[in-house]
Order: C-alpha cells, then structure tokens, then sequence
C-alpha cells in the first residue's frame, strides 16, 4: 500500500510540475488556442482521470 | 435592467429555497451532529452538489470571470490547479471520515485538538478560521452587493444586496442546519451550473457565432490573453502566491473538509467527490470563458470584477438570461455563506466554548451554536460593507490565512512527532506572517505573503515538534486505527 501510495504522490507531483513549467517556459510565446489554454484544459482532466480511478478503487 | 423584474425573480427563488429548507426538516433528530452534520449520513448525490456550491462562490461568475478579463488564461489555470489541489482530498477524506465517524467529530479543529490531546489546538485553530474565513464571507456579501447595484444600474444599492444575502444566509443555516444548508445547497448548484452554461452558449453563439468565432477574436484582438504572463498580471510569482493556497484548499479550508465528515458510506463519499470534479471542470470553464467574452465585448472597463454586472446589463442580452445569471450568482455566494456560518458556528460552540468550558452539554453547545450564527454574520456583513479592494484578491488572502493550518493538519495524519505546541505556534506566527504582509503590503523578493506565511509556518511546526513531547499513545492509537480502515476501504 505504501509502495502504490508513492506511486501516486509521484504522478500528481509530475502533474504539477508540469502546470506550471509548461505554460510559463514552453508555451509562453504561443497566443492561440492551443496554446495555454488546451494545456491547462489537458492537465486538468488528467488530474480527474487520475483522481477517478483512485476513487473507483475504494469499497464500502 | 427594470428592477421589479429583479425583485419577482429574487421572490420566487428565495421562496423556492426556503420551501426546500423546510421540507428538509423532515425525519430530523436531535443533538450537535444531527445538526451540525446531518447525522453523517448525507447520500452521494446530496453531497456532491452541497461540497460543489460550498466550494465555488461569487468568486467564479465575478471574480474569476474579472481575473480573466484582466489577466487572461492564467485564470483558468490558476482555477484548475484549485480542481487538482482535490487530490488531497482523495487522499483525507477517507482518514476524516473514518476518524470522525471512530471519535464523534464535528469539526476539523475538534479532530486536531483531540489528534494533538490539547485543547488550545482545537481554540487556537478555531481562532484562525474565525479571523480569515469572515473576510472570505464578507466577499461573497460584496459580490452580490456589486451586481444587484451593476444590474439595476445603481436603483438597488450595494447595502441592500449585502443586507438580503446575509438575511438569506442566516434563514438557511438556521431551519435545520446542515440540512437545509444541504439541500438549499442543492438547488444552487443546478441553478449555478445550468443558468451559467446556457447563458454562456447564448452569449458566445449570439455575439461570436461559436467558440472557434470567440477565440479566433481573441487571437486578433487580445493575443496577450491566450499566454502567461501576457497582459502582465499573470507573472510566475503572482501564479504561485494565488495557486499555493487554494491547492490546498479542500482540507484547509473547515466548511469544505467538515464536508467529509458527511457521506453515509465511502461509495457516497467517492460520489461527492467525483462529482464534485466534474461539476467544478466545467463551471470553471464556463466563468473563463465568460470572462474572455466580456473582454472581447465590453473591453474597456475600470474594474474588472465589474465585468459581469457590466456584461450582463447590457441591452443585447435579455433581461431574463440576466436575471438567471444574477440568480445563479446570488445561489453561488449564499451556499457558500452559509456553509461558512454553519462551520464557524459549530467550531465557536464545540471547540471555542467547550475549551474554556470543558463540561458544557451537548444542549448548551448547540443552543450557542444557533445563536452565532448570526452574530458571525453581521460581523462579515459589516466587513463586506467596507468594500475593500479587488474582490478576488481579498478572497485569496483568506485562503492564504486558513493555509496556515496545513502543517498541523498534515502532521495529525502523517506524523507522530508531531506536538501540540508546534501546532498552535506555527499557525499562530503563519497567520501573523501572512496577515502582517497582507495588510502592509509588503511583497519580500516580489512573493505573496501565502508563500512567507506557509514558510514560517511549516518551519516553526517542525522545528518546535522536535523541541517538545508528542503525544505518542494516542498517535500510536490514531494512526494504528487508521492504517487498518484504510486497508479495509482500499484507500491510499
């Protein structure tokens, strides 16, 4: 449990790193768009997906 | 807009919800958590919409719609990296309930304070909550003030917005507690989500012939807008300084992590939260985007958090997608409202009173509880009548407040050393870090004061944690409890 508990808090730190490097370093001369925006669109769903299927592991 | 057009609309939802408020009553018990909590054992659905209208306020159609329209898409990623921030709560929200349900919890500050054996802790964090969270209320009462003053072009004054959200604020928290609070709660979030999407489709379809139509003008007219930093407001260190305390906020702030002390079961709870995130997705779509749509259609306003009252005032819109906005609006801040009196009316009454008077009944402390409720009130009515600042930025320094309770709140469920004492002094000197910078506006190395205050905050925690005894037994207790219930439920 510990094992898959990393895992996880390794994936959403990736996440975030990601949130904010992208759009501030790579995206940051693109005003489309594509740019910023479907970024931040794709990470957030990410986020959810992930969030998902951890919640969908849970049992009563 | 005609302002008895306001009024009937204003009538007919106030009616509406205090009608659900009521019906709640129904097959409701006695005593604190029954109250307080519904008795824990609010369903799925019920939960999702009351966390979803809790959480998102005023700030999304007013506040953040103004923050895009003065500093474009980092709006939206400063909004989404809130939604993110929930993976905390997929990590607590298993640990506060089973807790909670183990130990009889009402409040966040009462599990702290049991967690650490200290009342002061329980005091202390109630304290922190009381001084940052009615600023964040007063906000709210603000927004709505702004737009029935922006809506009726000035025939509604500010203070009667303010006076009718407060009134409606205490009628709903007080009938049955976190059941009308719950199920008005509700009705809100449909209202919220529904009225907002369509006037947004309304909106963009009509001005701008689609989506592809608004950002094909954006691209032309506002490129800036579509980038970080762009226009300028959006710098890295202002990013970080509004991100870092709403990525916490689903445990630091106590009306939405009192929120998982609720669910009936964990299928409940994993229904709230799921549906909390798509629910949150899309309405933070929609206030960005109604945001770049104000931009593009009305772009040179003074105040960007008039941007909405300014948009939808507007002659080309019809006054009944006004008026569902505004209603939409209204549910948004009162949900909020009175989710914020509940929480700080329990917290008052069983962590507050209880620590400076450790036999009080259950009785006497729900009878207190019911009579804070409105004191609290008039106290962020009167704060929100002052109309300080930019509404978003005031909404953030309370999230930056309440930041300073996430050391304590880590260390309950993630650290056996942690102490007592560390826990009241870092949130003690935090809360004075941030509240110092806040007010001075003072900004060391170009960083907001969530960053210095979170700073001080974690050091002193850990560092006096090491210096002081911890209460080992029961953290051995604590988390021994907790390392089976989470075996058992399959949760990290």
């Amino acid at each position: 449990m510990k094992g898959k508990r990393w895992g996880w808090i390794i994936w959403f730190g990736f996440l975030l790193l990601l949130d904010y490097t992208v759009p501030y370093r790579v995206l940051s001369g693109v005003s489309k768009f594509y740019g910023a925006f479907l970024f931040w669109n794709l990470f957030a769903l990410t986020a959810i997906a992930s969030m998902l299927v951890l919640l969908w592991k849970w049992r009563d | 807009m005609n302002v008895s057009y306001i009024i009937v609309c204003v009538a007919i939802y106030v009616a509406l919800a205090t009608w659900m408020a009521y019906m709640s009553r129904r097959g409701m018990g006695a005593g604190i958590t029954e109250y307080f909590l519904a008795n824990r054992t609010v369903g799925g659905f019920v939960a999702a919409l009351t966390y979803s209208a809790t959480t998102y306020s005023a700030f999304m159609m007013v506040g953040l719609a103004g923050l895009t329209y003065r500093g474009g898409v980092g709006a939206l990623g400063f909004e989404l990296t809130y939604l993110s921030g929930l993976v905390l709560a997929v990590f607590f929200a298993p640990r506060f309930w089973l807790v909670g349900k183990r130990y009889g919890y009402i409040s966040p500050a009462e599990l702290l304070g049991d967690r650490y054996q200290s009342r002061w802790v329980a005091v202390v964090t109630t304290l922190v909550c009381l001084i940052f969270l009615i600023p964040y209320a007063a906000v709210q009462l603000m927004g709505i003030g702004i737009l029935f003053e922006g809506l009726s072009g000035g025939a509604i004054p500010f203070w009667v917005g303010l006076v009718l959200a407060t009134l409606l604020a205490i009628i709903w928290a007080w009938i049955a507690g976190l059941r009308s609070v719950a199920w008005t709660d509700s009705l809100q979030a449909l209202i919220m989500l529904v009225t907002s999407v369509l006037v947004l489709f309304f909106v963009v379809y009509r001005f701008f012939g689609g989506f592809g139509g608004l950002f094909a003008k954006l691209e032309t007219d506002y490129p800036g807008w579509l980038s970080v930093p762009g226009p300028g407001f959006f710098n890295l260190k202002v990013y970080i300084g509004l991100t870092l305390p709403w990525f916490f906020f689903c445990i630091s702030n106590p009306q939405v992590s009192q929120r998982l002390f609720i669910p009936k079961s964990m299928s409940a709870m994993r229904r709230m939260l799921g549906g909390f995130l798509i629910f949150g997705f899309i309405y933070t779509l929609v206030s960005v985007m109604w945001g770049f749509s104000t931009k593009v259609l009305n772009p040179g306003l003074t105040r960007a958090d008039l941007a909405t009252p300014t948009l939808l005032s507007q002659p080309v819109i019809p006054a009944i997608l006004a008026l569902i906005v505004m209603v939409g609006i209204l549910g948004a801040a009162i949900s909020t409202i009175d989710s914020i009196l509940l929480t700080l009316s329990s917290m008052f009454a069983r962590d507050l009173y209880r620590g400076f008077k450790p036999r009080a009944s259950e009785e006497m402390q729900l009878r207190l509880g019911k009579w804070v409720i409105p004191v609290i009130s008039v106290v962020a009515m009167i704060f929100g009548g002052l109309r300080l600042g930019l509404i978003s930025i005031l909404s953030v320094a309370a999230s930056a407040g309440l930041l300073m309770t996430v050391p304590a709140i880590f260390g309950a469920f993630f650290w056996k050393r942690g102490t007592a004492t560390g826990a009241i002094w870092s949130m003690i000197l935090g809360g004075v870090v941030t509240g110092f910078l806040q007010f001075s506006r003072i900004r060391p190395l170009g960083h907001w004061p969530a960053i210095w205050g979170g700073l001080v905050c974690l050091v002193t925690f850990i560092l006096i944690s090491f210096m002081t005894k911890p209460p080992l037994e029961k953290a051995e207790e604590f988390l021994g409890y907790l390392e089976d219930g989470l075996k058992e439920k399959n949760a990290l």
